[in-house]
């Protein structure tokens, strides 16, 4: 059996597999198209709950758990639960913007909470875009620096980009940049609105030529790697066509949001997924196992995503395109319905057929 | 059975579960995962750095009904695989 296939089962049989935990809102950073929503109000988790939230993931079997903010580096107790997620033995992700890793906290993160990856904020090629998406002066040559700091000290790093009108035209740059410096690079064709439902991130929404260029040089990458990955992998290939045959059970579940993954933001409220900001309880008032076995709203969220599953497999003309049901009810009220984002990638994918 | 008497342990990049009883393991340095069978995963968990190799035979011949002479030999040969695959080292490597 394959890794994909063990995690269709987990999907289809609800094991928790993966947990992003926002640790703070707190950000040193002011990007314009942050979705946190900084005026939530609650009693932030103390130490010793995210210890017992770590004890009690690990005795679930999470393997992944990802540390996420806001920027979770200014956290004041990051490195206390950064290493005790380590001593427990997950493969960490860490998302930050990267503006406070410099030399000495990029050995100490990977002596202390040793990441399997830290994701990188890219707001654009050049200090001009990225300064301007950031808000903050410097921060684009800072970040250069820290990713040097950060390769040094042996951390593995990818950048994430999100796409929108102000760096369309560097996706060819930004692809320069991420190969010049050996890193993966994601590239996030979806800008949303704030959690608290706040549309001013979609005011930077990428356009259609700029999405449909994304669409052309991700395809040309796809192309390029994949010719590389048939002269290394045909070996592999054989062996994959045999252990398909050991068909997993099936899911009809269109993603992993309250079948495999959770997130929990800094005041213990639990969600389906970081995008999905349905309230499924607090650890404060229960365990994490109660939620994920009890909870009435994770049901009616895992009933819904196998509709949306149902759906999106039927649909005709756009049943390739990424859909996320939690951008969709975040911006519109329904998991099932078309979102800005969604809308505008369909708009450039029919404008390539076309053109085709 | 050739290293009867050493001390195995799983390497310090190696991170793992146990799901759907089977193991899934990372290799962070390599960024590789590899997924263990249900003996594999139970072979790994006992693989702590404490126990001697004759041990965890001992254990598996307590676990499973299997002939003594096969297990050796699948358990020698396990052994060898993991270690070519980052996931195990031997006391003495350290």
């Amino acid at each position: 059996m394959t890794y994909g296939d063990l995690v269709q089962r987990a999907r289809h049989n609800n094991t928790l597999l993966s947990v992003l935990i926002e640790l703070t809102y707190d950000c040193n950073l002011n990007c314009f198209v942050c979705y946190n929503d900084r005026n939530q109000q609650g009693l932030p988790l103390s130490v010793d709950q995210y210890r017992q939230l770590i004890d009690e993931l690990a005795g679930m079997g999470v393997l992944h758990l990802t540390l996420s903010g806001g920027e979770p580096l200014v956290y004041e107790d990051f490195w206390a639960i950064g290493s005790y997620a380590r001593a427990r033995g997950f493969v960490i992700r860490i998302k930050s913007n990267g503006h406070a890793i410099g030399p000495q906290l990029a050995r100490r993160l990977k002596l202390e909470v040793d990441p399997f990856v830290t994701e990188v904020s890219l707001h654009g090629a050049c200090a001009a875009t990225h300064d301007r998406q950031t808000r903050v002066e410097g921060s684009f040559n800072q970040l250069m620096r820290n990713i040097q700091g950060m390769l040094q000290a042996g951390i593995r790093v990818q950048l994430n980009v999100p796409l929108t009108r102000w760096n369309e035209t560097e996706v060819d740059a930004l692809c320069a940049l991420a190969d010049r410096l050996g890193l993966l690079l994601q590239i996030d064709p979806d800008v949303a609105p704030t959690d608290a439902g706040h549309p001013a991130p979609l005011s930077i929404a990428p356009s259609e030529a700029g999405l449909r260029r994304l669409n052309e040089v991700h395809q040309a990458r796809l192309a390029a790697s994949t010719i590389e990955k048939q002269t290394t992998e045909a070996a592999e290939l054989s062996n994959k066509r045999v252990q398909k045959k050991e068909c997993p059970e099936s899911t009809t579940k269109h993603c992993g949001a309250g079948s495999t993954g959770l997130a929990v933001d800094p005041y213990g409220n639990v969600y389906p997924c970081v995008q999905w900001r349905i309230r499924l309880g607090s650890f404060h008032d229960q365990s994490i196992m109660d939620i994920w076995q009890d909870s009435e709203e994770l049901k009616r969220v895992r009933a819904v995503n196998e509709k949306v599953g149902k759906a999106r497999k039927s649909a005709r003309t756009d049943a390739g395109l990424a859909f996320c049901p939690g951008m969709a009810q975040t911006e519109s009220g329904s998991p099932f319905s078309l979102y800005t984002a969604f809308r505008l990638r369909k708009l450039a994918t029919d404008r390539c057929r076309e053109t085709i | 059975m050739a290293n009867i008497e050493k001390i195995y342990a799983r390497s310090s990049e190696v991170r793992y579960r146990i799901l759907e009883d089977q193991a899934v393991v990372v290799r962070q340095d390599v960024a590789q995962v590899f997924v263990l069978s249900e003996v594999g995963a139970r072979v790994l968990e006992l693989l702590d750095g404490k126990r001697k190799l004759t041990d965890v035979r001992n254990l598996l011949l307590l676990e499973y009904a299997v002939d003594e002479a096969q297990l050796e030999q699948d358990l020698n040969e396990y052994i060898n695989r993991l270690k070519e695959a980052g996931i195990i080292h031997c006391s003495e490597d350290w």
